[in-house]
């Protein structure tokens, strides 16, 4: 989505250069900010599309500032950290950051990224009854699930965790908050979700040890496919 | 030592034979006017005198002899063994069985009130023992104390409790002589290994020995043993079924309410130092169980930490790079001269956090020997403010110091210290800050200083501040270093014989390096 406005919230100047400097010449309009306060005022004043943010801020956590934004806004928040702070990811992950990128990364992955983040804004706002990714349909009006055309059946709780799953394609969907959207809030065990996984995967993927729909992101939760995905 | 002599068994008969001697003596001239009875009385009480100071078997001796002499001296017929009459046979034997059967009385009441006066003083000097162990609130001192009371209690020139753990003995603690220090003997050691020895108790128990006596070696002999200069008790500390140590008292064994039956008390001792000591295995075990723990920690901080402040650098780097090879782009001059610029100096950085690791790494391992030269302290400051030059953008760097003050230390570890410094006070500090590094003699010493404008740091904070990984607050978690840099600072100054303190304010922070100085000044290379 060429034109699409993209903030940078990144405190180390040389990669917030070159991240705006790519992303303009890749047909993106970029706003920047150095640290939490000022990404917040350029939130508002911007509107962009999809946000780039970065964990260590000097005057705020990263996890703050998606929380603040996330009080008001859909926005697509694209988490940028270096490994060794994982716990960080996932509060920011709880907290409604949609995906992550660990650091240092290509500028390839982080347009594809950009790219799955934009179409979840977009799905959002079209709040679509039918989903389609690869040979899997899930029509939301009539409560239908077809591969390749085949009707499967599933369990009420398999259906709501695919539904969930699929309504938030792309998003990197952490264990505590698909287990609060589909059993409850109450609900804290991940083997409950790890065995509803296992046999959502069996009826819908080819090969269960590659699954080409529900991908796991190790220790942190799932993501189902976004149409954009290889 | 009179008393401790007429006590003996054999003073007993002796006393008893010269008793019986004298009051014959005195008897014989008045023998028809007291009578037979009066005499046999006589002779009665000093049996039963006798019996009730040395005990049963001089009391037995005193009243055959008694007997023997009534017969001899005051029945007729006189100076023989023959009795004319029947009565007197009678009267003999009588006698004889009153004054057995009543020395027989008096010293087991005798030997009832010693043994309770025993008891008493075993319990008192246990009690003495938890009292003094339960002031100490390390385990090891706990067991000197046990050590101090047994000698006191026993007498005795040295003890000391003894760690036989796989076979290696060592001394957990000890009291006395400076002997009783020292480590197992090897005739010792044997005796130790067959006293700490289950096997050796079981065998030891089916020849019919008790269990208690079976504990004790006695070197060379028995009870006498104890008495000797090199005689040496062992008894082992045990715990359930496991045998954790030996307790050794060394010889000779003095005036004390014990020395006849040592093993009782010895055995109380035992037990309250087994427990003693299995409490200071506990607490050892949780020590080293902490300190594994404080190392795991240490370790994940290090992986985080290092992980974090590597891949940051790299983060640029990479960014720079993938930006410069999409062929789809064709970047201005002006683009690629600033992601080179980006490359150059986040490998800068890079290798700086590297250096920090390997550095620390030198200190820590203790493979550096500094090499000291003497280095103009104005060059040192200069060479930092160069060095840094690149960071420092948009802060102020200012040197002041005599052109003549010269320190001690190796160039090489000193320079890094400096920049270090020089590095966190720019890292701390915001553009148009100024940072000043100056310094001034000290005595001996010069002292330099390295200023900054920063936001300080908290009181609670400034003791740790040369520990590794510690950035100040949680929110200074965006200061972009190692956590290493003042480590190694403090690490390369000491090595180099001189000392880094840190005074703190929310204006700004000074790092002062006290160094050792030196008149003759040389410029660095």
């Amino acid at each position: 989505m060429s034109g699409a406005r993209i903030l940078i919230i990144e405190d180390e100047a040389q990669l917030n250069y070159a991240l705006r400097r790519y992303l303009e010449e890749s047909g993106y309009v970029t706003r920047e900010a150095e640290d939490g306060t000022g990404g917040l005022r350029e939130f508002a004043v911007f509107k962009p599309d999809v946000v780039l943010l970065d964990l260590m801020l000097p005057d705020m956590s990263g996890v703050e500032v998606c929380a603040t934004i996330r009080q008001s806004s859909e926005t697509p928040i694209v988490v940028l950290s270096a490994l060794g702070d994982e716990k960080t990811k996932v509060a920011a992950l709880d907290e409604g950051a949609d995906d992550y990128l660990t650091k240092p990364f290509g500028m390839d992955e982080l347009l594809a990224r950009i790219r799955v983040a934009l179409r979840h804004g977009s799905s959002l706002r079209a709040n679509q009854p039918v989903i389609e990714v690869g040979e899997l349909r899930l029509d939301l009006e009539h409560r239908l699930v077809t591969l390749a055309g085949r009707e499967i059946h599933l369990t009420p709780t398999e259906y709501a965790l695919l539904k969930y799953l699929a309504t938030n394609a792309g998003k990197v969907l952490t264990h505590p908050m698909i287990l609060r959207s589909v059993w409850g809030a109450e609900y804290q065990d991940t083997a409950v979700l790890r065995t509803c996984v296992n046999q959502l995967r069996a009826k819908l993927e080819d090969d269960t040890a590659n699954p080409r729909y529900i991908r796991t992101e190790p220790r942190i939760g799932y993501r189902f496919a976004s149409p954009d995905d290889p | 030592m009179a008393i401790e002599f007429i006590k003996r068994p054999a003073s007993g008969y002796a006393l008893a034979a010269a008793a019986t001697a004298l009051l014959t003596a005195c008897l014989v001239p008045f023998r028809d006017e007291v009578g037979l009875l009066n005499e046999g009385l006589l002779f009665l009480l000093l049996t039963l005198l006798i019996a009730s100071v040395w005990g049963r078997s001089t009391g037995f001796f005193a009243a055959v002899i008694t007997n023997v002499s009534l017969n001899f001296f005051f029945i007729e017929p006189y100076y023989t063994f023959a009795v004319v009459h029947p009565k007197n046979v009678v009267a003999l034997a009588i006698f004889l069985i009153v004054s057995v059967v009543g020395g027989s009385l008096l010293s087991a009441a005798r030997e009832a009130a010693a043994q309770a006066r025993l008891r008493q003083a075993e319990t008192e000097v246990v009690l003495n023992l938890s009292r003094a162990m339960s002031g100490q609130t390390e385990p090891d001192e706990a067991l000197a104390a046990l050590c101090r009371e047994v000698i006191h209690a026993f007498d005795a020139p040295g003890a000391a409790v003894l760690s036989g753990a796989d076979g290696r003995w060592s001394v957990l603690a000890h009291a006395g002589s400076d002997t009783a220090a020292r480590l197992p003997e090897p005739e010792e050691r044997a005796a130790a290994d067959r006293a700490a020895s289950g096997r050796s108790l079981q065998s030891l128990g089916r020849t019919g020995l008790s269990r208690t006596r079976a504990r004790i070696v006695f070197p060379g002999g028995r009870r006498s043993a104890y008495d000797g200069q090199r005689s040496v008790a062992l008894m082992p500390l045990v715990v359930g079924d496991r045998v954790i140590g030996v307790l050794r008292l060394d010889g000779p064994i003095g005036d004390s309410p014990f020395r006849e039956h040592p093993e009782q008390l010895l055995s109380a001792v035992a037990s309250e130092a087994a427990l003693a000591v299995q409490r200071a295995e506990l607490g050892r075990a949780a020590a080293h169980a902490e300190a594994l723990r404080q190392a795991d920690e240490m370790k994940s901080a290090l992986m985080a930490s290092i992980s974090h402040d590597l891949k940051t650098p790299l983060a640029g780097i990479k960014a720079a790079i993938s930006s410069l090879l999409d062929e789809r782009i064709s970047w201005s001059d002006e683009d690629v001269d600033a992601f080179n610029q980006a490359i150059d100096s986040q490998a800068d950085r890079l290798n700086r956090i590297i250096s920090d690791i390997l550095d620390l790494n030198r200190i820590e391992s203790g493979s550096l020997t500094p090499e000291r030269s003497s280095i103009s302290v104005r060059a040192l400051l200069e060479h930092a403010r160069e060095v840094t030059a690149n960071e420092a953008r948009g802060r102020e760097v200012s040197v002041d110091a005599e052109e003549s003050l010269a320190v001690l230390a190796d160039e090489a570890l000193i320079k890094q210290a400096l920049v270090n410094l020089v590095e966190n006070a720019i890292r701390y500090s915001k553009a148009g800050g100024t940072i000043r590094l100056a310094a001034s003699r000290a005595g001996d010493a010069v002292s330099i200083r390295v200023e900054d404008e920063g936001p300080g740091i908290a009181p609670e904070d400034l003791p740790f501040v040369f520990q590794r990984f510690y950035r100040a607050d949680e929110h200074s978690r965006r200061i972009k270093g190692s956590g290493l840099g003042l480590t190694v600072v403090k690490g390369f100054v000491e090595l180099c014989g001189g000392s880094v303190s840190v005074q703190s304010s929310p204006i700004g922070t000074t790092f002062f390096v006290r160094l050792p100085g030196d008149s003759a000044v040389r410029l660095p290379a």
